[in-house]
């Protein structure tokens, strides 16, 4: 998540702070201690009072040990004890994701409200087009019933002022199918039985409510260790540092991973293996195939638009190539997927090649953590080669090009692009699986501009963008 | 009117504390300053390795510190030293 806001700001520091304690072999010694250092007694409360605040930390370090807030069952049991088990736990389990009860501030469900702009008019359209007559006019200014109010956005639309405002439950705004709502008390919970770990609510709430479970003491533990840790880098992450790739991959060795490998070394096969799919597939008469790469949009395919999946690509992705090529060359070795996705650490639970999975966000983490400067690092080279196609894989239209490369010239392309899944895409998705189709091939990426745009990054996709253009071109 | 040097950190700890955001100032600063003030991105500044100096990411002023630097406190420095203070 790029850094514009305080919230983003604190898990990314309690990140670093938990990640160097677990370097510093002191992490159940002094997780406790953080939550206070965090919040000091004389610190300006965020919430209501210093208690709260400090909760809420706690909270969010459950999230960073990888626990979920939902599992408390003792409010008494100390950080020391779940980080206690971090360390000893072996088995990562679902859900990616944690609703902090704690932080949702429960928002006033989406309603339209007056605001102090009104100037209680003569001509009072607002009034007068209400189909519920819900608008009264008290002290000279509109009042809305909220019980007779059916949010149909009438009112609002008529104001020559914009004196109306339609106030947004951020979370249940951003989400593109509706799997998070209120329980009883107001406060949220995730349904996932209907989500697609696209991450959007963790990014739209402005009190950080909703965290992943992070895998990065996991990680930072096998480190310490001396264990054999291969990183997994996904295309998109080499443009998220201010420096060379090369450096970039120096860094990660640095931070004591024993190996490099880039997932543009998977990518290439997927791209071979879906070639020759979509040409045996179409000459049989399919009328379209999809691309597979973006698990958010495999996990939408499935749980809201079924009929699309017979035209999904069966080739596995990337991420999966590449875990079975770590394992293969480095016998052992745990298998450490690093990119900017939160659906790829369900993707790996689903599967069995990818061991963990770090966003590029707590990469950056265990480097600070381990005072590495990117900048200052001796490059490094993987032995692996991947082609440039393969590379670009991680912005939209990326998985297009490499596919194109790989064909035999049996089949004419005609590629269509779905860049970012709201709810006008996934309608367009479902229309298409009935109607005619103009194109055969459909690249289809959760994120906007591609997983250069993904959650778990540190730069715009613009600039990572260009990085990994100037890094790549002959 | 005055020469105004930014530096902004790149450095590892400031751009994943989200120094990068501060960039954006090339495009929010007003007409006057646009000729006066230039900006540059720097590797580590050093601040980060000192702990006293407050939080990443840092960003200098004319030489000035500027410690959990934001678009608009980094605005509000440089008003501070075009008015002499
Ligand atoms: S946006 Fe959603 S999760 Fe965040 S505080 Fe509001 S209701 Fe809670
Ligand atoms: S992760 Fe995406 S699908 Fe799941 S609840 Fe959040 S916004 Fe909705
Ligand atoms: S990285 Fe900015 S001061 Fe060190």
């Amino acid at each position: 998540m790029l850094s514009d806001n305080n919230a983003s700001k604190i898990i990314k520091k309690l990140l670093v702070e938990t990640a160097r304690l677990c370097f510093e072999g002191r992490l159940e010694e002094g997780i406790d201690r953080l939550v206070i250092d965090t919040i000091p007694k004389k610190s300006n409360a965020n919430r209501c009072c210093v208690h709260k605040d400090r909760a809420v930390i706690k909270y969010r370090l459950m999230a960073i040990l990888g626990h979920s807030a939902e599992e408390e069952e003792d409010e008494l049991k100390r950080l020391s004890e779940y980080a206690g088990q971090t360390l000893q736990r072996e088995e990562i389990s679902e859900p990616v994701l944690t609703v902090i009860d704690e932080a949702c501030s429960a928002c006033p469900a989406g309603r339209h409200f007056v605001t102090n702009v009104c100037r209680g008019c003569v001509a009072r359209p607002c009034m007068v087009n209400c189909p519920k007559d819900a608008i009264q006019i008290h002290n000279g200014r509109a009042e809305i019933d909220e019980d007779k109010c059916v949010n149909c956005g009438i009112c609002l639309k008529v104001c020559p002022y914009n004196a109306i405002v339609e106030i947004p439950v951020p979370c249940e705004n951003a989400c593109p199918v509706g799997a998070i709502s209120k329980d009883e008390s107001g406060k949220e919970q995730i349904d996932y039985s209907k989500c697609i770990f696209c991450g959007r609510c963790m990014t739209a709430c402005p009190f950080g409510a909703i965290m992943e479970r992070s895998q990065i003491i996991d990680v930072a533990r096998k480190l310490a260790e001396g264990r054999k840790v291969a990183a997994l880098t996904a295309p998109s992450a080499a443009g998220q540092f201010p420096c060379e790739f090369s450096q970039l991959k120096g860094a990660i060795l640095k931070a004591g991973f024993s190996e490099v490998l880039e997932v543009a070394e998977g990518a290439d096969i997927t791209a071979k293996k879906e070639a020759g799919e979509f040409e045996e597939k179409i000459s049989e008469g399919q009328k379209f195939m999809t691309s597979s790469c973006c698990p958010v949009y495999k996990e939408a395919a499935k749980k809201h638009i079924p009929e699309l999946c017979e035209f999904i690509s069966d080739t596995p992705t990337p991420m999966e190539f590449a875990g079975r090529k770590a394992k293969e060359k480095y016998p052992g070795c745990t298998a450490v997927f690093i990119g900017p996705c939160i659906a790829k650490r369900q993707e790996a639970l689903e599967g069995r090649s990818i061991d963990h999975v770090l966003t590029c966000e707590e990469l950056g983490a265990i480097l600070v953590a381990k005072d590495i400067f990117v900048r200052e690092t001796e490059p490094a080279e993987t032995p692996g080669q991947a082609s440039i196609e393969a590379r670009k894989f991680g912005a939209s239209g990326g998985v297009t090009e490499a596919v194109k490369a790989n064909l035999s010239g049996n089949i004419q392309i005609k590629p269509e692009l779905i860049d970012g899944l709201d709810n006008k895409n996934i309608k367009k998705l479902a229309d298409i699986c009935t109607g005619k189709t103009n194109f055969n091939f459909v690249e289809v990426m959760n994120c906007k501009g591609g997983c250069v745009g993904g959650p778990g990054n540190l730069s715009t996709p613009a600039r990572a963008a260009k990085r990994i253009e100037k890094t790549f071109e002959p | 009117m005055k020469k105004i040097t930014v530096e902004i950190c790149t450095g590892t700890t400031c751009h994943v504390m989200g120094s990068e955001a501060i960039m954006e100032i090339r495009n929010m600063l007003s007409e006057r300053y646009k000729e006066s003030v230039e900006i540059k991105a720097t590797s580590c500044l050093g601040f980060c390795r000192e702990r006293q100096a407050g939080e990443a990411p840092f960003v200098k002023v004319n030489g000035r510190i500027v410690p959990e630097a934001s678009l608009l406190k980094v605005t509000q420095m440089i008003d501070e030293i075009e008015r002499g203070n």
